[in-house]
Order: C-alpha cells, then sequence, then structure tokens
C-alpha cells in the first residue's frame, strides 16, 4: 500500500492567481509528470483546478476555487517527501503552487516548511495510529520498483 | 575541521549531544508538566535543574560526578508557550517539523516504525499499558548520569523532589517490579559497552566536525544534527525560519526516545538452534558448537559481539578491530574485486547485506539514486544503554530488558524514520544485492510482523536471511538461508524531544 496524497491547496481570487493555476494545469503533464517519471516511487498523478461554486443555483460560475493535487507514492511519506523536495523542477511546481495560495504559505525553501506545507495541505486523512487503513483504495499492494522488475 | 563547527558555542549544546558519556550509572525520568488539569510551575522547576545541566564544553580531567540533560516533547513546548509566550509565540509552534509535531505514535510516523503491527509493540500499549494518556501528556524527560550509584540516587532524589515540589508528575515507563517502574540503566557482563544481546554496542558514531572532500557537509556534518546551521546542509534542520521557534529551537538536536524490549531467551535460542542445525554445512569453518554460535550472532549484526566488523575480521573476532579507533576504516565495495561487473557482491560473502550494523550504516554501497539520494546514508547519533536484569537462564524469566535507546537527528523523518523504514525493508541499494519482489529485514531489529500483514507501506517484505558462504567440496552451496527470523524486539514506548539549547533552558527557567 503507497502513500496517498491529496493535496489541496485554496487560492487567490485575483487575476495573476487565477491565470498561473490555469498555466500550470497546461504544463503539468509536460513538465511535472516527466521529471514524476524519473523518482520510480509515483504511481500516478494528477493537477486540477476546482472551480468556484456558483452563487445561484443553475447559474455558471467562474475562476477557481482551489488546485488539488492527486497522487500516490511508494514507502513512508515524510522520509520519502524529500525525493520531491530534492528535484528543482517539482519543488519549483509546488513553489508555485503555494506562491498563489489564499493562506499565506511560508517560503518552501526548507525541508520543515515544504513537509509542514504538505502534509498540511494533504486532504487524505492521516493513517490512524492504530492500523495502516486509509480512505483509500488501491488494486494491488506493488511498488513502481517491484511492478517494473516483474515486467522485465 | 568543519570551521563553522569549531566556532559552535558549546557552552549553549548540551552535553550528550556532541559527546557520549561513559558514565556507568545513569536513570532517564518522565514526566507531566499537568498534574489533575492543573499545570505545574515549569519555571520553578527547570530554574532547580537548570546549574546540573551538562553543557557540551570539554570538561577536562574533572569528570562530573553526576549531571543531567533534559528534552521536552512537542507537547511540552506547547504548555510553556501557553503558559509564556515569550519562550516561543503560540503562533509559531507549527514551524516545527510536523513529525515533532504529531509524535512516533502518529499515522505518519508509524509507516516508518511500524510499531502497530506488533501486538507486543503498538503505541496504545507502550509505557506499562498507559500509551494513549502517556503519549498525550509526556512533557519532559530528564536524563541523570552519574559516576557511582550514590551520586545517582541522590541527583536523581533532587529532581524527583524538585518535579513533585512544583507539580509535576512522574511517569513511570516500567512494571513497578521493575526497579520501581523507572529506566535505570543495567551493567550487562561488567562492561557498560554491552548490551543485552551480549553486542559492544556505540562503536560507530558519525564524526561531527569533517565536511567532505570538497568542503561541503556530508551526511555525518554536525550541521544535519544541530538545528540552525543554513539550509545548506543535506537535512536542513529545522524550523529554520525567523520564527520564535527557530530562535528557540537554535543549537538543540532532537531525540527519539526508544525502549526496545529485548528477547534475549529467544535471542539465544535461536543462536543455538542455528548452530545445530547448520553444523555439516559450515563444517568447513572447523569450528565448535558455542563458536558457531558467535558467527551466527556476527552474521546478524555485522560485527562479532566484541565490536570487531566482519568486513576487516571475517573468520574469527579481533581485538586489534573492536574499538571505534580500529574498527571503523572500512566499506562494503573497497575490499573486494573491482574488476567484477558489481564489485560490492561479494562483500556479502563477509557482512550479509541485511547484518543490522551494514542495513543501518551502508557506508559507501551504492543506494537507490532517485529514492535514497547520492548524498550516501542518513545518520544518527546513538546513546544506547541497557536496562533491566541480566538473564541469568536459559529459558525466559519475565522480567523486562532491553535497551534505552537515544537516537539524536536533526530531523526525525529523514534521519531516524528513514532508517527505520531501511531495518524494515531493505529495498534501499541497487539490486541485485536484494530480491526486489521479496526485500529482506534487518537481522535484528525488522519487525517480522510485516510480513502477514496486509496494507502496510512494504509489499513482499520477507523474513528470511541470506548467509553467503564459501562453496566446498562437501557442501557445494554458496549460501544458507534461515527461512523465518523470529522476532527479537518489541517496542516499550516512543517519545519525540527536543533537546533544547542551555538558553532556551534558562529562558524556561526565567534566568
Amino acid at each position: 500500500m503507497a502513500s496517498p496524497l491529496t493535496l489541496y491547496v485554496q487560492i487567490k481570487q485575483d487575476a495573476t492567481s487565477q491565470t498561473i493555476a490555469e498555466s500550470m494545469i497546461k504544463a503539468f503533464a509536460t513538465n511535472v509528470a516527466t521529471l514524476l517519471n524519473s523518482t520510480d516511487i509515483v504511481h500516478y498523478a494528477s493537477l486540477c483546478l476546482v472551480p468556484n461554486p456558483s452563487t445561484t443555483p443553475g447559474a455558471a460560475s467562474s475562476g477557481y476555487l482551489g488546485l488539488l493535487l492527486l497522487t500516490d507514492f511508494d514507502l513512508a511519506m515524510t522520509p520519502y517527501l524529500q525525493v520531491f523536495y530534492g528535484n528543482a523542477g517539482i519543488n519549483s511546481f509546488l513553489s508555485e503552487v503555494a506562491s498563489i495560495a489564499y493562506n499565506p504559505v511560508p517560503a518552501l525553501d526548507s525541508f520543515t516548511a515544504f513537509e509542514n506545507f504538505i502534509v498540511g495541505a494533504n486532504l487524505t486523512p492521516t493513517p490512524p495510529s492504530t492500523s495502516f487503513e486509509t480512505q483509500f483504495y488501491q488494486a494491488y499492494p506493488w511498488t513502481v520498483n517491484q511492478i517494473n522488475e516483474a515486467m522485465k | 575541521m568543519n570551521e563553522t563547527y569549531s566556532k559552535l558555542d558549546r557552552s549553549n549544546v548540551q552535553g550528550l549531544i556532541l559527546r557520549g558519556y561513559t558514565h556507568p550509572f545513569s536513570c532517564h525520568l518522565l514526566f507531566s508538566f499537568i498534574n489533575n488539569g492543573v499545570e505545574a510551575n515549569t519555571k520553578i522547576f527547570f530554574d532547580s535543574l537548570y546549574d546540573k545541566v551538562q553543557s557540551a564544553v570539554d570538561w577536562g580531567k574533572n569528570k562530573p560526578v553526576s549531571m543531567l540533560n533534559i528534552g521536552i516533547t512537542f507537547n511540552g513546548i506547547k504548555l510553556l508557550s501557553t503558559a509564556n509566550p515569550a519562550i516561543v509565540k503560540p503562533a509559531d509552534l507549527n514551524s516545527f517539523p510536523s513529525s515533532f509535531q504529531n509524535g512516533p505514535w502518529s499515522g505518519y510516523s508509524q509507516q516508518s516504525l511500524t510499531d502497530i503491527y506488533n501486538p507486543a509493540s503498538v503505541p496504545s500499549n507502550w509505557w506499562n499499558g498507559n500509551g494513549d494518556n502517556v503519549n498525550a501528556n509526556l512533557h519532559c524527560i530528564v536524563h541523570v548520569y552519574a559516576l557511582s550509584q550514590q551520586d545517582l540516587d541522590e541527583l536523581v532524589n533532587y529532581v524527583t523532589a524538585a518535579a513533585s515540589k512544583n507539580g509535576l508528575v512522574e511517569i513511570l515507563p516500567l512494571a513497578e517490579k521493575n526497579t520501581n517502574g523507572r529506566l535505570y540503566q543495567t551493567i550487562v557482563d561488567n562492561d557498560t559497552a554491552k548490551i543485552h544481546f551480549g553486542y559492544t554496542d556505540g562503536i560507530s558514531e558519525p564524526a561531527l566536525g569533517v565536511s567532505g572532500s570538497s568542503g561541503l557537509p556530508t551526511q555525518e556534518d554536525f550541521s544535519n544534527f544541530i538545528i540552525g546551521y543554513g539550509n545548506s546542509t543535506i537535512v536542513q534542520p529545522g524550523p529554520f525560519d525567523n520564527t520564535t521557534a527557530s530562535i528557540f529551537a537554535k543549537d538543540g538536536c532532537y531525540n527519539a526516545f526508544r525502549i526496545l524490549y529485548q528477547d534475549v531467551a529467544t535471542f539465544n535460542n535461536f543462536l543455538k538452534q542455528q548452530a545445530t542445525k547448520f553444523a555439516d554445512a559450515l563444517s568447513y569453518l572447523g569450528l565448535n558448537e558455542s563458536e558457531l554460535e558467535e558467527w551466527f550472532a556476527a552474521k546478524l549484526c555485522g560485527r562479532w559481539r566484541n565490536g570487531s566488523p566482519l568486513m576487516l575480521s571475517p573468520d574469527k573476532p579481533s581485538n586489534t578491530t573492536n574499538t571505534a579507533e580500529t574498527g571503523e576504516d572500512f566499506g562494503y565495495i573497497s575490499l573486494d574485486n573491482p574488476s567484477l561487473p558489481d564489485p560490492s557482491i561479494p562483500s556479502a560473502s563477509r557482512c550479509p547485506f541485511s547484518a543490522h550494523t551494514r542495513v543501518a550504516n551502508p557506508r559507501n554501497q551504492n543506494l537507490i539514486p532517485n529514492t535514497e539520494g547520492t548524498n550516501g546514508p542518513p545518520r544518527i547519533l546513538r546513546r544506547g544503554i541497557p536496562y533491566g536484569p541480566q538473564l541469568k537462564t536459559e529459558k525466559d524469566d519475565g522480567l523486562d530488558r532491553g535497551l534505552i535507546g537515544l537516537f539524536l537527528c536533526g530531523d526525525f523523518a529523514l534521519q531516524f524514520e528513514k532508517l527505520y523504514g531501511w531495518m524494515n525493508y531493505n529495498n534501499f541499494s541497487v539490486s541485485p544485492f536484494y530480491n526486489v519482489i521479496h526485500p529482506p529485514q534487518d537481522a535484528i531489529l525488522g519487525n517480522r510482523s510485516l510480513v502477514t500483514a496486509t496494507n502496510s507501506p512494504f509489499p513482499g517484505v520477507t523474513s528470511s536471511f541470506i548467509i553467503p558462504i564459501e562453496s566446498t567440496a562437501t557442501s557445494p552451496r554458496n549460501s544458507i538461508t534461515i527461512d523465518a527470523l523470529p522476532q527479537f524486539i518489541a517496542t516499550r514506548g516512543t517519545a519525540y524531544c527536543l533537546l533544547p539549547s542551555l538558553r532556551s533552558l534558562a529562558e524556561i527557567a526565567g534566568r
């Protein structure tokens, strides 16, 4: 069972921040997904924009409330956040997410700040201290490395 | 010598961090700052203890007859902050690393420590069965050291009297039939360096003042352990920002205080059983039964029980390679034939891949670069000592005994928990050291419950243990395999503490 990360960050409503958020979605597949491929521990990652709620039932909404990153990676969560912290491209991407956060985020210029941001924004319930069960389903238990090895 | 290290203000750093004490008597006292909902007078308590706190200043020839060091949990700092925001502003508490804030019983930390999978180790049963209550209410640990039992008793009595007088509650981590429930140091075989499994401990420790050849910090550099020395270090101990939390934490160090029960009877019987079972396969060694037991003990650990490493003394324990001065200069590659495709593989014929010291510190062994980085293995500072009476019989006597582990680090997740994850799942090196589909575990400390667990972060883990051996005409095999290693260890309790600077302790004491 890998570590699920559901990173939700409410973003600022100004035009610049909204444009940055849109551009991050467009660049995600080409820029970030390629970097994730090199880590050998990420099973998948998906980035999406959460729309603002509409003010009237049935009416269209405009703009975005937040960014949602859904991913799942092998091994224990916090020790292996260093893989992402140490990857300049992924670090830069997450720093950009933090820069448009509605609630101010301290600069991600140390591992502690990085860890606290990720853990604090993770909507996946913290695994209870009584079992490894989380609100998470995975069809297979194997790590990316094990799958690659078996496919050789 | 690292220039910054030489400028470190040792008078502001607790002594335990920079040097391992050799005082033969110690006691580790646990306290809560809350008594029936009433907060203790921590200011006077800390003031009472302050002059007894040993700093890292060299004591020369005048070794203190007794002394103490103090660790504080995150919950303890939170209470101190509420009582006096000048110590740490409550709004700044979130600057501490989340692993420290959440505690070792939290789900995140348990992904590495895995106590929740062993019924004998579950956090709710820690601290003599009072796990949940103590985990929430343990606020500080006072580590008392002395040269004699009398000196120790005097200082322990002084500390507990100050605690009682100021409304702190002492927490007894063991059953009262064991040394009144307190964690007193035991001397095994009249040797202060020995632990209950018979090994000499504490030989390999990071040389904190040494930078790499490029001048950049290595994993062993002090800036990976002491908080506040730059975010260019590998570990970047935090908080490292401009908050009151970072000011409070500067010159401090984290301590994973872990009490590990050691099942000595199971361990000893296991060695006997293997010596009998594999006597024929190992006959080429020419060892008698007792010597074969020692051989297996060495293969499990990576060092003979006298401390000499298998890589330097593969055939028998040596008295010339058994100290920190003589038994440290080796790797897992350099001794081997560099012309081989992977020159580190044959080193396993001396020291098995999953031997404890090789897992806890694989030295120059090649790590998986994508996940484990390229800076070498993380290090921790160990200050372990045995507790509980020595086992004198073949069968277990039902008494509690084990290791009081003080694992000092700059970041719980990146050093302590990462190494614990490795011990439970030996997947950190490039293959073909291990079977990727079924990675093995640390031969001594691995949690065997994970083998049958579902939903663990360690899929396919196995408790089998492979010992490469010499192939002979009468025994044409190149390894022996122990199918299922027993559980040798159980966790009695764990606390994450900060060992604050002397300046911060003075702040708490109102000095």
